[in-house]
């Protein structure tokens, strides 16, 4: 097939021969080899060692870059386990490592400095500051799956950087055994609280991973994908059929994109993994709404108890003074007006300067109610 | 000296009964960045207050700033570092290596690396310390074998969760929320989705189970291996747990740890001293326990029920003492006649409810949640009331 020179780097997972065979058939230039004992997601279990897999694949093609993924994190009942896949690695000319575990940097390059090290972190490199220090410590980075591309269009050194175009997302990542009494080491499954949404488990001797309930697809994104000038692009079919990959491989790579009949693809994909094809956060990323609803530093008080026409108590939370000016912002973030003149200490006494954790008594005002925030007047409710 | 016991403080309150009841250090958050937005938090003022207060009593203060950054989390913390530097907390609890930079170069408060930073090897812990941490605040998978060759290779100080609720995932590997709440999980949005029962099958099986409710950790039976490991600091979880919970696990493991001192090396606790801290440590509400990655994770998910259990109820918290009487903030209703116990850190005493007044001295027959009310007794501010 003839490629795209202006695309980045095709990046997708082997496990086995056949898998392996598809990726090169397809022209693929980056394959990252997965061993169930030292990979956190292989979705196989594997007879195979390390050795046989890692030269039986990367005797299939020597022409193109063959990575090993060992993405578990570091134990000391798993050590030997990582130093052995380290030292194959290197025993059979595999030159780049794809790892979680931080330790694991300085590790690989123990035993071989030359050898290029992907971080490949669920999360930890969201922002353009970690981003940017990582850079500085490994070769390439693929970046967490909530970075937006708004985010990546401000990275100084794109084609150091790996993202996820097409397949399945990891919610979480356990090491414990969710599975227990299955026969199958995968198995279907939905959250009765978000019912509709089918989630798949996969338990390993690493734990159990949950994958969500849609598969991450760019495709409709494509454009604004090719912008970035990223270093790879990820198509992860592990767990999946080879008719997914195929239509992956095909859809992604294809020389002209535009000319591709998306719809197309995504429902050939949405057949193949039964999930919705989503960008998910890569349009936005709007999770990290503050829930209070005020500038913590307006912050003067909280009411924690409101006894109808007879008195409220606040709590103090900065020292202050009772002539300050301040008003009432309520659960239903309605302001209303407040005034601390009048307050008392729990003793009856009149008070009129006030510390942190000090209780104040205030006449009864109407509005105000146990949870609501005492703040410092603004004239605007934008500076609330 | 002994390890040190480590407190949740998520509000004032809490701040106080950690150090009444046992805590040789609290951590608190404030209101940037620390991760447990639905605890109430400390604003900036509360911070430098309590700082002051924990100093004065010669005990240790650690601040959170363990999320996963965002840029625009980043734009905040600058001023806030420069904030923290000027109260002088005793170190700053981080996740992110981004922000860890930005503590590291803004301030020279030492660094404590979060547990959230999934370290479980001394590999890992290694790279930190060599950015320039001063503490390791280890995974709650470790294992007390990976504690221990931590420990051999890397000279840092190691803390370990001994007590409380734990992630079912490899904590700071868990994205949940995000996608199934649009709430960030690692930056305090958690809306703990694991704790839901799931329906499970494949082609012949099904079931329906609380596949992800991890029991919580409870690590009487391994503190005294940990001590010799050369563990620095024991850390209870739980800024968003009642007064009571605070109290009580200060309480037990401060008994538990002075046993220990007391002991020749290497002799364990009594099979009755340990029933007894375990019985103790299950009158509050808790999803059943664990030893967690001490005990390799075995046992450790309770897919029967999603809920807790508890023996004792709090009442309230005793806020203030005025002649031979105490006021009470009340958190759950009590009435004149009711028997009731106080909880202070020479255990628990059952007495009577034999009346009850309202802050402007009426008498009244029952106390409401929220409300400060007086209650006949000399009880010492953070003295816990339960039932």
């Amino acid at each position: 097939m003839l490629l795209d020179p202006a695309l980045p780097v095709l990046t997708s997972f082997a496990h086995s021969v056949p898998r392996a065979i598809q990726l090169l058939r397809h022209g693929v230039k980056r394959i990252i080899i997965d061993h169930p004992s030292v990979g956190c997601r292989t979705f196989e279990k594997g007879n195979d060692s390390i050795l046989q897999r890692y030269q039986t694949l990367t005797s299939l093609d020597s022409s193109i870059e063959w990575v090993a993924n060992i993405d578990i994190l570091a134990h000391s009942s798993n050590e030997q386990a990582i130093e052995h896949a380290i030292q194959t690695a290197r025993q059979v000319g595999i030159r780049h490592i794809r790892v979680q575990d931080v330790g694991l940097i300085d590790w690989v390059r123990s035993v071989d400095p030359d050898t290029k090290v992907t971080l490949a972190v669920e999360i930890g490199n969201h922002s353009q500051a970690a981003i940017s220090f990582w850079a500085t410590q490994v070769n390439e980075q693929s970046v967490s799956n909530d970075v937006p591309a708004s985010v990546l269009a401000q990275i100084d050194q794109p084609h150091s950087l790996e993202c996820l175009v097409q397949g399945p997302v990891l919610m979480q990542w356990s090491k414990r055994s969710y599975l227990d009494g299955f026969t199958d080491s995968r198995v279907e499954g939905v959250d009765t609280e978000y019912p509709g949404r089918k989630l798949t488990f996969w338990q390993s001797e690493h734990g159990t991973v949950m994958l969500a309930y849609f598969h991450r697809c760019l495709l409709r994104d494509i454009n604004v994908l090719r912008e970035l000038g990223l270093g790879s692009w990820l198509i992860d079919a592990r767990g999946q059929s080879d008719a997914y990959l195929e239509q992956a491989l095909s859809v992604y790579q294809a020389p002209q994109l535009g000319m591709v009949d998306i719809r197309h693809a995504m429902g050939v994909l949405q057949t193949e993994s039964d999930r919705p094809q989503l960008p998910g956060f890569f349009r936005g990323n709007s999770t990290d709404q503050e829930r209070d609803g005020v500038r913590p530093n307006a912050i003067v008080g909280h009411i924690t108890d409101s006894q109808s026409g007879s008195h409220l108590v606040m709590r103090a939370r900065r020292n202050g003074d009772v002539s300050e000016p301040v008003m009432a912002l309520n659960p239903t973030s309605q302001i209303k007006p407040i005034t601390l003149m009048g307050a008392t200490s729990l003793l009856g006494e009149p008070i009129t300067q006030f510390k942190v954790g000090d209780w104040l008594v205030l006449p009864f005002q109407k509005g105000v109610v146990v949870k609501t925030w005492v703040i410092d007047f603004a004239p605007h409710p934008d500076a609330i | 000296m002994g390890p040190e016991l480590l407190a949740p403080a998520g509000n004032w309150d809490k701040l106080h009964v950690a150090l009444r009841f046992g805590a040789d250090a609290v951590y608190v958050g404030g209101k940037v960045f620390g991760l447990r937005k639905y605890a109430e938090n400390f604003t900036n003022p509360e911070l430098e207050a309590a700082v002051q207060r924990v100093h004065e009593a010669s005990k240790k203060i650690y601040v959170v700033l363990n999320g996963f950054a965002h840029d625009s989390d980043l734009r905040a913390l600058i001023p806030h570092l420069d904030f923290l530097n000027d109260i002088r907390p005793d170190a700053v609890i981080v996740s992110d290596w981004a922000v860890a930079e930005r503590v590291l170069h803004h301030t020279d408060i030492p660094l404590h690396v979060s547990t959230q930073a999934s370290v479980t090897h001394w590999r890992a812990a290694k790279r930190w310390v060599n950015l320039g941490a001063k503490r390791v605040i280890l995974a709650r998978e470790t294992s007390l074998q990976d504690c221990q060759s931590i420990k051999d290779h890397v000279d840092t100080e190691l803390e370990v969760f001994i007590h409380g609720a734990m992630c079912a995932s490899y904590s700071g590997k868990c994205v949940i929320s995000n996608y199934s709440a649009g709430r960030d999980s690692n930056r305090g949005g958690c809306v703990q989705s694991c704790r839901h029962s799931y329906h499970l099958h494949t082609p012949t099986q099904s079931d329906d189970r609380y596949m992800m409710n991890a029991r919580d950790l409870m690590a009487i039976d391994w503190v005294q291996s940990a001590i010799e490991v050369g563990i620095t600091s024991f850390k209870i979880e739980g800024r968003m747990k009642s007064t009571h919970y605070v109290a009580n696990a200060c309480h037990v493991y401060r008994q538990a740890l002075t046993a220990l001192s007391q002991l020749p090396p290497h002799t364990p606790l009594s099979d009755t001293l340990r029933q007894s801290y375990a019985d103790q440590l299950s009158r509050v509400s808790n999803r059943t326990f664990s030893g967690g990655g001490f005990n390799d994770l075995r046992d450790s998910i309770n897919t029967q029920d999603g809920g807790t259990q508890k023996s004792r109820q709090l009442l309230g918290l005793v806020q203030f003492q005025h002649q031979n009487r105490s006021l009470i903030e009340s958190r759950s209703p009590f009435r004149v006649g009711q028997s009731i116990r106080v909880f202070t850190p020479l255990g628990e005493t059952e007495c009577q409810v034999t009346s009850l007044w309202d802050i402007h001295n009426r008498p009244i027959e029952q106390a409401n949640p929220g409300a400060l009310v007086w209650m006949p007794g000399s009880w010492v501010s953070g003295d816990v009331i339960c039932c």
